[in-house]
């Protein structure tokens, strides 16, 4: 009976995401506003401290704002939110209008948050990628309202089961689990399906690949991204079929390969940007060395962006189409692609690389 | 206002109201004695400016011109030093003239040396003598321990044994007691032993932020946690005299020490802690003069030591992300023969050595996969002075460093496992030199000294194939060099019993390894370059049997020189423009002595980036001694008078304030 019901619920949820479009959270139809964007420019190594910039005028400029070297910066409903991750392991929200802190909050101990969806024009979810744990958290004050323990799928004596990604549908929190023990990918990724509003668990489905690094919506399908794991002979990500692009069949509750890593040459390295029908990957060949692909889905074609070298972060704004690279390499610099062409953003001489952008609107 | 309130009462006195001490098994007052090696560039510090005086190896060290500290905590936490900008990695620091550089790890924590052992500490801070090996670019340290010197030079005629005992007690419940015992057996042969212990409960408390910065309201006081520190070492020497002419040495050192991981101060941890254990034992053979002209030397040391660190993350969130408790370490062992071949002329003195280190590392701890690695380092280097005239004389020494690596069974961590390495890469022979002119006579007011060289130091193990998950090794990482030249003099002036010295130097460094991320994993590479240069000055003077007075300053422009426009021109870290030292000892009627130290620094910036600035900082102590008998001291010591305890809300490591401590040594 309760396989049945749990077959019914994947074969309706199946039936909902065929038919809904991305960035449902989105409710109104009104034309999207150009975003504010905004930089976090940190280099582990050097600094335990990252800066925030925001760009203004086609120029990068200081906010003055400080935070821990490893952060995710968030995009959401007109604010950004600051995700400190494994270390300091803080949510901030940032009132961007007169760009300083409206309030912070201790997370757990070690939580290393990984990502912040919209749960309600209220309360917003947070992922924990070394904690158990999804929480939600009220906008107004970052206080915690509800948790959503995640341990039952950790595998063998990791305590986490690596939440690296969030996604909104319609009414359904999607979380995409790494599920790693001791830096090893003994088993595949791993994506999980939660009530929206009360985070309830609906469903699992056993994705393709191993070491996912995040997942995206674009015309009605859902797409995770892996990096797979390193050749242990080379040092190199193989351009190989262990790792690239994948989508999900909710009806057959499996994955299957878009584009795989012959085709994008590596794996694909921490973030994921869709729209449109056209993914925008970050592909990891080797240490230093991290191209921008850009695949139309659809075609399964790849085409390398040239001019970045060790593409760092990325955002999309849907309102211009403009995508956003953070790029650390040998030309180092926040980049805004349009219609083909790379613009370089100007920056303050002594800014550090990109770790992270957000768009704000 | 304090020292000028002492001052202007220790003024007050008359010299015939202050007791001649004579000479102490205990205790020596300071003199000020002509600069050794004509430069400030080389430097002894003796126990007095220690002992009892509540300060740690690396703030001893940190009160000479051009030297530098940091430290990560209370007793016995992490402390490194720099010297003349170059960072603490590339000095090379000895014990007993054998370096403690783990070559499987990065700089050496003085915050383990236990002074209480030490007799001597050797400051070379513009070289590392070629007969330490040649393996660092910041100059070296050599801890000498106690009984190092024979029992003719401390023992009277008569005497067949002397010795002492020190206890000590302080803020934090932080103990130390230690014996030291030298007898001579015969007339050709004597023993001398030493047994120390510390601990420390390391519970100060600090402001802690939560690290929260934007978030005031959860900004409250804490203690300390799991801080604790505990560490007993032990020395023994023999030294016999044979018929034959053979002078034979024995040493043996030892020490054991354990401590908690007290972790970050926003998550302190609950069990997590790391276990050290060091055992080093060499003989030396010193052969009567062979040919007429000929000195030998002969040695064969042995070394193990072991460094564990063991977490359980459900409590203290370090580590993997693993139920279960985890350890992570490794052991060593080095065998190290040596052979010095002496010659000292009239006008020509010279030195010939040649040096094995065959050193084994291996994997402790609950780690399931295994590693070991291999190197076996082969030193050759000399060094030579001849007397060009009376007074002048030049020199130079040079050393050459022939490294092999044997990884077999090695492991190439890589961020997501490890894996076997088949075979090493052969390396270049490193090589460096140094040249000098030097002007010095024995009852000369005056004296300089001139000096160019090259050094290198050839990259670690963990940095060439790593040892530890998360990062990505590089096998083919060059050697880190650096030019130096220095340039300094003194001069004395005996009526008012003051010596002068300054010392102008300069340093090109090339190839400095630093570890950069790519998509999250990082990497060494040989990207850093750095330009220092700097002037110290230092004054000693004893312008009366009552007072002794030492100033000193260094003035420095420590800039990174790397191609990466994010560094360019930034401050090295920890690197201060000026610092400055005073330090006053006032010998006071009643037996009583006051000595009192100030220091001074200007900002600093903890980072490369130089994102996190730490304002100037002043620290002040003091030391009020009293020797009612000839063998019988006590000390009373307050550290860091004003309670300074700044941190900027990104260093994780908070120090303690003021803290005191009591000392009773006591002579036999």
């Amino acid at each position: 009976m309760k396989k049945f019901l749990m077959l019914a619920t994947a074969s309706s949820l199946a039936l909902y995401m065929t038919a809904c479009s991305d960035n449902s959270t989105s409710a109104d139809d009104e034309p999207l506003k150009p975003g504010s964007v905004y930089a976090f420019a940190s280099d582990g190594n050097a600094s335990e401290v990252g800066e925030l910039y925001g760009v203004d005028d086609d120029k990068l400029s200081g906010t003055s704002l400080e935070f821990y070297q490893d952060t995710k910066i968030i995009g959401l409903d007109g604010n950004l939110f600051v995700l400190e991750r494994k270390g300091k392991d803080n949510l901030t929200l940032v009132d961007v209008s007169e760009n300083k802190a409206k309030w912070q909050k201790k997370l757990d101990k070690e939580a290393n948050p990984s990502d912040l969806v919209k749960a309600n024009k209220d309360e917003v979810w947070v992922s924990y990628e070394n904690v158990a744990k999804i929480v939600k958290v009220s906008v107004k004050d970052g206080k915690i309202t509800k948790t959503i323990n995640t341990d039952k799928f950790c595998q063998g004596e990791a305590l986490s089961p690596n939440l690296v990604d969030l996604e909104v549908s319609g009414d359904t929190l999607f979380a995409l689990f790494g599920r790693s023990e001791n830096y090893n990918f003994k088993v595949p990724a791993l994506l999980a399906m939660y009530k929206l509003d009360n985070g309830d668990f609906l469903d699992t489905i056993r994705l393709a690949k191993k070491n996912p690094m995040a997942m995206g919506f674009t015309k009605g399908k859902l797409y995770v991204a892996s990096a797979g794991e390193w050749n242990l002979e080379t040092y190199h990500m193989d351009a190989d079929d262990t790792r690239g692009i994948e989508v999900v069949d909710f009806a057959k509750k499996s994955s299957s390969m878009v584009v795989d890593g012959k085709k994008l040459g590596g794996g694909v390295w921490n973030t994921i940007v869709l729209a449109d029908g056209i993914a925008y990957a970050p592909v990891i060949e080797q240490w230093g060395s991290v191209s921008l692909a850009e695949v139309d889905l659809a075609e399964k074609s790849v085409k390398k962006i040239s001019g970045v070298d060790d593409v760092e972060s990325l955002a999309y704004d849907e309102a211009t189409g403009v995508l956003y690279i953070g790029d650390r390499g040998s030309k180092a610099a926040l980049y805004a692609y349009e219609d083909g062409k790379l613009n370089k953003i100007e920056a303050p001489k002594d800014m550090l690389p990109v770790y992270n952008i957000a768009i704000v609107r | 206002m304090c020292a000028a309130v002492l001052l202007a009462s220790v003024s007050s006195f008359s010299e015939e109201f202050v007791q001649d001490l004579g000479e102490s098994s205990v205790y020596e007052t300071t003199s000020v004695e002509k600069p050794l090696q004509a430069s400030s560039s080389y430097a002894e510090v003796l126990p007095e400016a220690w002992e009892g005086r509540s300060l740690s190896a690396a703030e001893v060290l940190a009160s000479l011109p051009g030297v530098q500290y940091t430290r990560q905590g209370g007793v016995g936490s992490f402390q490194t030093v720099s010297i003349r900008g170059i960072s603490a990695k590339n000095i090379v620091v000895c014990m007993d003239g054998i370096p403690l550089n783990d070559a499987s790890g990065g700089a050496v924590d003085f915050g383990s040396i236990d002074l209480n052992q030490i007799e001597k500490i050797e400051v070379y801070k513009d070289r590392v003598p070629a007969k330490f090996g040649g393996r660092g670019i910041g100059g070296a340290i050599n801890f000498i321990t106690k009984g190092s010197k024979p029992a003719e030079a401390v023992l009277k005629p008569e005497e067949k044994k002397s010795g002492r005992v020190l206890l000590s007690y302080g803020s934090h419940n932080t103990w130390e007691a230690s014996t030291q015992l030298l007898s001579r057996l015969t007339d050709s042969a004597s023993v001398s032993a030493s047994l120390s212990a510390r601990y420390s409960d390391n519970d100060y408390e600090f402001d802690s932020q939560n690290g929260t910065p934007y978030n005031p309201d959860d900004d409250f006081t804490d203690t300390r946690r799991n801080a604790e520190f505990t560490e007993y070492s032990g020395l023994a020497k023999v030294r016999v005299l044979h018929a034959n002419g053979v002078f034979s040495t024995l040493n043996f050192n030892f020490s054991r020490s354990e401590g908690g991981n007290p972790g970050r101060d926003d998550d302190q941890t609950s069990v997590a802690g790391y276990k050290g254990e060091f055992v080093q034992t060499t003989y030396r053979a010193e052969l009567p003069q062979l040919l007429g002209w000929l000195w030998l030397e002969l040695s064969l040391t042995g070394k193990y030591e072991k460094a564990t660190s063991h977490s359980y993350y459900p409590l203290d969130h370090l580590g993997y992300t693993m139920s279960g408790m985890q350890e992570y370490g490794a052991a060593g062992y080095s065998l190290a023969p040596e052979i010095v071949a002496s010659y000292l002329g009239e006008r020509l003195e010279a030195n010939l050595r040649l040096s094995l280190d065959a050193s084994y590392y291996e994997k402790r701890g609950t780690s399931s996969s295994k590693w070991n690695l291999m190197r076996v380092a082969t030193n050759i280097s000399g060094d030579v002075s001849y007397d060009v005239v009376r007074n002048l004389s030049v020199g130079g020494e040079a050393s050459a460093l022939i490294v092999k690596d044997d990884i077999h069974g090695g492991k190439f961590v890589q961020p997501t496992t490890s894996v076997v390495l088949k075979t090493a890469k052969d390396r270049n022979v490193s090589w460096s030199g140094r040249g000098f002119v030097r002007y010095d006579a024995p009852n000369s007011r005056f004296g300089g000294n001139l000096s160019f060289g090259r050094f290198v130091r050839t990259p670690q193990l963990m940095e060439l194939y790593g040892v530890y998950p998360g990062m990505l090794s590089n096998p083919d990482l060059k050697d880190e060099s650096a030019l130096r030249f220095e340039v300094g003099g003194y001069y004395m002036i005996p009526k008012s019993n003051t010596a002068i010295r300054a010392t102008y130097f300069e340093t090109d460094l090339d190839n400095g390894i630093y570890w950069l991320v790519s998509a999250g994993i990082s990497k060494p590479k040989n990207v850093g370059e750095a330009h220092i240069r700097g002037l110290e000055a230092e004054l000693e003077s004893r312008p009366k049997k009552w007072l002794s007075v030492v100033l000193r300053a260094t003035f420095q422009d420590a800039e990174d020189r790397s191609d990466e426009k994010y560094y360019y021109g930034k401050q090295l870290p920890n690197e201060p423009a000026r610092s400055y030292y005073a330090e006053a000892r006032f010998d006071l009627p009643f037996h009583l002595d006051l000595t009192w130290t100030s220091e001074y620094r200007t900002d600093i910036f903890d980072d490369r980036a130089n994102r996190i600035k730490q304002p100037a900082v002043d620290l002040h102590h003091f030391a009020l001694g009293y020797t009612p008998f000839t063998k019988t001291r006590l000390v009373f010591a307050l550290r860091n008078l004003t309670d300074e305890t700044y941190r900027n809300p990104y260093i994780s490591f908070p120090t303690p304030g003021r803290e005191y401590k009591l000392t009773l040594t006591q002579g036999f």
